[in-house]
Parts: C-alpha cells; sequence; structure tokens
C-alpha cells in the first residue's frame, strides 16, 4: 500500500501534465471546430446566395403581410405604431419632399 | 548530425511555410490604410523630395527598400508583402539557427513551432518586420566572431534604426553596451565603423538636399501620438503595463501569447538584473553569457515598439528575440521538465492559434467565401496580384474610371484630395491627378486633424481653395457629406455617388458642376 503510494506521488507531476495536454487538446478541439463554423457561418453571410434569399424571404414576408384583413386590435396596433414611426422620420420626410 | 540536419529541415519547413502563407493570405485582404503607406515608396522615385514633399512614417530604409521592389514588381502592392514575408520568415530562421547552432540550446527544437504559433504569417507591409530582420542578423554576425562580423552588426543595426527611426536612441545605446563589453579593441572599433557608415550616408544626403527641418518634424511625430492619446509618457507606461497584464491573465484561454510575451519580459527583465548587478565579472568571460545578455537587452528595448498598441505583430518582431534567453533558462533551471513544459506551452498555443478564422495573432485569415469566389482584375497595375470581392472591384473600378475622365475632360481640375481613410483612392485619383495634401487619407477626426496640423498642412485651407477655385475634386465617405457640404460652395459643385462595398463603404466625390457635365 504503502509503495502504491509512493509510486503515485512520485507520478503525480505526470498525472497533472498528461490532465493538462488532455484539457488544452480538448480546448483546441472546441476552439478549432468553432471557428471553422465560425468561419462557415460569416462566409455565409457575406455570400450572394445569401442576399438572394434575404430578398426573397422579405418579398414574401410582404406578400403575407399583403393578404386577408386586419382585426379593430391589429388597426389599432399598427396605426399607433406608424404613427411614431411618422413622427420619428418627419424630419426626414419633409427634407425628401424639398 | 542528423540532429542538427533534422532541425535545419525542420526550421527550413517553417521558414516556406511562414513566407508562402504569408504570401497567400495577403492576396485576400484589403487594409488600404496600411498598404496605402506604400505611396510613399512610389514617389521616392519620382521628383519628390522625401520629407519635404512625401510623407515618410517610419524610415528612409523601410521606404527605400519597399521602393526598389516595387520597381522590379512594376508597383504591384503585393511585392511589399513579398518583402515583409520574406524578412518575417528569415528573422525567424536566423532566430532559431542562432539558438540551436551557436548558442547550442538544444530545447530550440521547439522554437519554429512555437514561432509560427505565436504569429504565423506576416500581416502588413510594415516596418516591424524588415526591424526584426536586421535586429536578429546583426545579433547572428556578433556571436560570429569573424574578422568583420563586428562591422556587419554595426552596419545591421544601423540599418535598423534607419528602417525604424525612432529606434535610433536604444539602437546609439546598444552599440556602446557592445562596444564596452568587447574584449578585442581593434575590432570594436570597426562596429563604431559599421554603424556610422549608413548613418553619415543618409545624413549627408539630407544636408545636401537641405531636408534636415523636415526629416525633424516626422522624427518627433511619437510626441503627437501622445496628444492623440491624451496621456503623458508615464501615464502611457502605467496603462500599457495594465492592459497587457490584464490581457495575459485574463486573456489566457482565449489569446495565450500574451501570456507567452509576459514570461519573456519577466525571464529577459531578471537576466538582465542577475548579470548587471550580480554576476558581471562571470558573464563577461563567457562569450555565449554575453550573447544571451545582448540578447535580453534587444528584447526589452524592443518592447517600446509595443507601447504603442498591444499588437502581437509588434510582440512577434520584437520582443519574441527573448524567446532564445526564455529558452536558455528553461534548459537551465528546469532540465529535468524542458521537455514537458515546452510541449505544455506549445499545446496551450496550438489550442487556440491554430484555428481557421481571423485572430489577434494573424488578423487576416481569410472567409472561405473569400478563397472560393474573390477574384483578380488586372485594370490597375498596383492591384492585379490581389483577389477582392466584385463590389470592391466594382468601387476601385469607377474611382479609376471617373478620375481618369476628369483628367481627360476638365484642364481646370488640377488637384485632388482624399477624405477618406482609404489610401488606394488616393493611389488611383494620383496616376492622373495631382494631390497637395501631404498624407495620403484624411478625416474629420482628431488622430488626422493633429497629423496634418503636426506637417502644417491646413485641410481646411485646401478645401476653401478648391471650393473657391473650383480646381479640384474631394472624395469622401458619404456620411461627411452634410459636414463637406459646409465648407463647399453647393451652387458650383455636385457630387457623384460610387457603388456601395462592405469593406469600402459608401465613397463619393465632389466635383464642379461644370466638370461634372463634361464628364457625364
Amino acid at each position: 500500500m504503502k509503495k502504491k503510494l509512493k509510486k503515485f506521488k512520485s507520478d503525480r507531476v505526470k498525472y497533472v501534465y498528461f490532465a493538462l495536454i488532455f484539457i488544452f487538446l480538448m480546448l483546441f478541439t472546441i476552439n478549432f471546430v468553432f471557428s471553422f463554423f465560425q468561419n462557415k457561418i460569416l462566409s455565409i453571410l457575406q455570400s450572394q446566395k445569401f442576399e438572394n434569399y434575404v430578398i426573397l424571404k422579405v418579398e414574401s414576408y410582404l406578400e403575407k403581410l399583403s393578404e386577408g384583413e386586419l382585426s379593430e386590435e391589429q388597426i389599432e396596433y399598427y396605426s399607433n405604431l406608424l404613427k411614431r414611426i411618422n413622427q420619428k422620420f418627419k424630419p426626414v420626410i419633409d427634407k425628401l419632399e424639398k | 548530425m542528423i540532429l542538427k540536419n533534422n532541425f535545419f529541415l525542420l526550421n527550413l519547413l517553417f521558414f516556406f511555410l511562414s513566407f508562402l502563407g504569408s504570401v497567400y493570405q495577403s492576396q485576400f485582404v484589403y487594409d488600404p490604410f496600411h498598404w496605402g503607406l506604400s505611396q510613399s515608396s512610389i514617389d521616392l522615385f519620382s521628383d519628390l523630395k522625401p520629407y519635404k514633399e512625401i510623407f515618410i512614417h517610419y524610415g528612409f530604409f523601410y521606404t527605400i527598400s519597399n521602393s526598389l521592389v516595387l520597381e522590379i514588381f512594376n508597383n504591384d502592392l503585393i511585392s511589399t508583402m513579398y518583402l515583409s514575408s520574406l524578412f518575417f520568415a528569415l528573422g525567424n530562421f536566423f532566430l532559431c539557427h542562432l539558438g540551436y547552432n551557436k548558442l547550442k540550446i538544444k530545447t530550440v527544437y521547439f522554437l519554429p513551432i512555437l514561432l509560427f504559433l505565436a504569429h504565423p504569417f506576416a500581416n502588413h507591409p510594415w516596418y516591424n518586420y524588415q526591424f526584426y530582420f536586421l535586429i536578429v542578423l546583426s545579433i547572428f554576425f556578433l556571436i560570429e566572431n569573424k574578422r568583420f562580423s563586428l562591422f556587419f552588426t554595426g552596419t545591421l543595426l544601423s540599418l535598423s534604426c534607419l528602417v525604424y527611426e525612432n529606434f535610433i536612441y536604444l539602437g546609439i545605446l546598444l552599440i556602446i553596451t557592445i562596444f564596452f563589453f568587447q574584449r578585442n579593441s581593434k575590432k570594436k572599433y570597426l562596429l563604431l565603423l559599421g554603424f556610422l557608415l549608413p548613418q553619415v550616408i543618409f545624413h549627408l544626403y539630407l544636408l545636401n538636399n537641405n531636408l534636415h527641418p523636415y526629416w525633424i518634424k516626422t522624427f518627433w511625430l511619437n510626441e503627437v501620438f501622445l496628444i492623440i492619446y491624451d496621456l503623458t509618457f508615464f501615464e502611457l507606461i502605467y496603462r500599457y503595463l495594465e492592459n497587457f497584464l490584464t490581457k495575459s491573465i485574463f486573456n489566457f484561454f482565449s489569446e495565450p501569447y500574451y501570456l507567452l510575451f509576459l514570461i519573456i519580459l519577466l525571464v529577459n527583465s531578471y537576466f538582465f538584473i542577475r548579470f548587471i548587478f550580480f554576476e558581471k565579472k562571470n558573464f563577461k568571460k563567457n562569450n555565449i553569457n554575453m550573447c544571451l545578455f545582448i540578447l535580453s537587452l534587444v528584447c526589452l528595448f524592443s518592447y517600446a515598439s509595443t507601447l504603442h498598441k498591444l499588437n502581437i505583430f509588434r510582440f512577434s518582431t520584437g520582443p519574441i528575440i527573448g524567446v532564445l534567453v526564455m529558452f536558455y533558462f528553461i534548459e537551465k533551471n528546469y532540465s529535468k521538465y524542458k521537455n514537458y513544459l515546452l510541449t505544455l506551452i506549445l499545446v496551450i498555443l496550438v489550442s487556440s492559434s491554430f484555428v481557421p478564422i481571423k485572430q489577434e495573432n494573424n488578423r487576416f485569415f481569410p472567409l472561405f467565401e473569400d478563397i472560393t469566389n474573390n477574384y483578380s482584375s488586372k485594370n490597375l497595375v498596383f492591384f492585379k496580384s490581389q483577389k477582392w470581392r466584385k463590389e470592391t472591384w466594382d468601387v476601385i473600378n469607377e474611382i479609376d474610371r471617373n478620375s481618369y475622365l476628369i483628367s481627360l475632360n476638365c484642364p481646370k481640375v488640377t488637384n485632388f484630395m482624399n477624405y477618406t481613410e482609404d489610401a488606394f483612392i488616393y493611389m488611383i485619383a494620383n496616376q492622373y491627378i495631382n494631390s497637395n495634401q501631404y498624407l495620403f487619407w484624411y478625416e474629420d477626426k482628431k488622430f488626422y486633424r493633429l497629423l496634418s496640423n503636426h506637417f502644417n498642412k491646413n485641410i481646411n485651407l485646401l478645401i476653401d481653395d478648391i471650393s473657391k477655385l473650383e480646381n479640384g475634386i474631394i472624395f469622401f465617405n458619404l456620411k461627411d457629406k452634410g459636414l463637406l457640404s459646409k465648407k463647399i460652395d453647393s451652387k458650383n459643385f455636385d457630387y457623384i455617388e460610387f457603388p456601395y462595398s462592405y469593406q469600402q463603404k459608401r465613397k463619393g466625390l465632389m466635383i464642379p458642376k461644370n466638370c461634372l457635365e463634361k464628364i457625364n
């Protein structure tokens, strides 16, 4: 038992060392995978394909928005919303009209 | 012998990896602020006078070496990156060679990998890379101990002071230190001769052309930077140490290279203090210790180049020299654990540096999208090797087309102004039209205002002249249109909008109305 304890003590530096190596290799794997996907995602966001997709999506939302009729609550809500937007951007609209 | 050959091959492998990687990566870089400084190198071979009419930011030797390489490659801007990459890779190669073969530090076997992980590729066509190579080579000759090696040490140190002119104080201090520690009294005068020769040639040239007053202006530029940061020198040092310590400790997992440079700083300071106060006599007898002392001195001095900003490319082209002292320290004091310790350092560096995205230690790792879709355009000589996005090329070509048309159709327009941070605009327009701007970029910001005032260039007066005489055009960021409209007479001037791009944003051009009619 004592021998085992002694051996463990003498080897503990090695255990700590290998544990650290393992931790940092794990960290490397995580960082590498994360960075790879980060690069991929940024590439997608910068691409023409994504731009086209966003335009199509906006078109689709506008189309959907134009369908059907508004309820009383929606009319109230949207008129308040547009009123506030109109107030905020009034100086801009006035300048454009000049 | 086999080990020695293996080390040489390993060192060579990382030399090519770093050099070729830097060149490949730089094709995708759009960095008009740093790359635009090449305009001084282009102007140097014209009739314009350096310092007086050409803005020389860091050093004459840096500018002229870029001029030579631009001349060889027909003004292709990427050639300045070839030079920086070569100097960086060679600096690393000689540093490893010095440690392994001259100083006999066996653990230097790990060094090529460590240097690569700390800063894999040259990021800018900047003076630091040339400075680093010259300093390493000067130390290499210092330890060579051959007939004229001290002469070459002096010459290379002098050239490094001409690459980075503000290093002159520390350079002289270094020369004096080496001079007094040399035992061979005859040879040591060669060191002084080697140092003085390039300096005398340079100052004779300045004297002959009456350029000293203008050179001094550039030499005192650092004072302006202190005003820009709104700090005294001691406040700058305090803030630097505070930021350096914070980054080293709290960014350990994301940017462990800061901790590496902190350890290098501590080990070199320890070595330096031990040498000066405790073991000067013992050290003086031993040539290797002398060389290590000089290495630690250069390392500590070169931390000054990082005061400006905590950029890894600055650390990796100066303070990194002290890594040899660190390796020596580990080998001497922790011989039992040296391999474990160095492997751990490498694994820690790998964990966050070896990743496929731009990071502080490699600021221009390209996006996968850019690698697949970017392309070259041979339209402009400056950028013929660049691979940029279509929208970026559209802006560049439009600026080129308009500048050309204006020079062709509007003889009254004799000068232009670049009121943007994009120095490429200056380069493009300067092919056809002159400029009195001196600096290649300008924005309504404290940095540019102070820089212009330092060189007695009043940008507002230049704009006034253009407005009154209708003899010029102004490139500007569209967000500054309101600001410029107040300074320019809107009755006589109109503006053109260039296409939008993510990298350049929306740029515009203020142009006299009569000229606009002619080019439309």
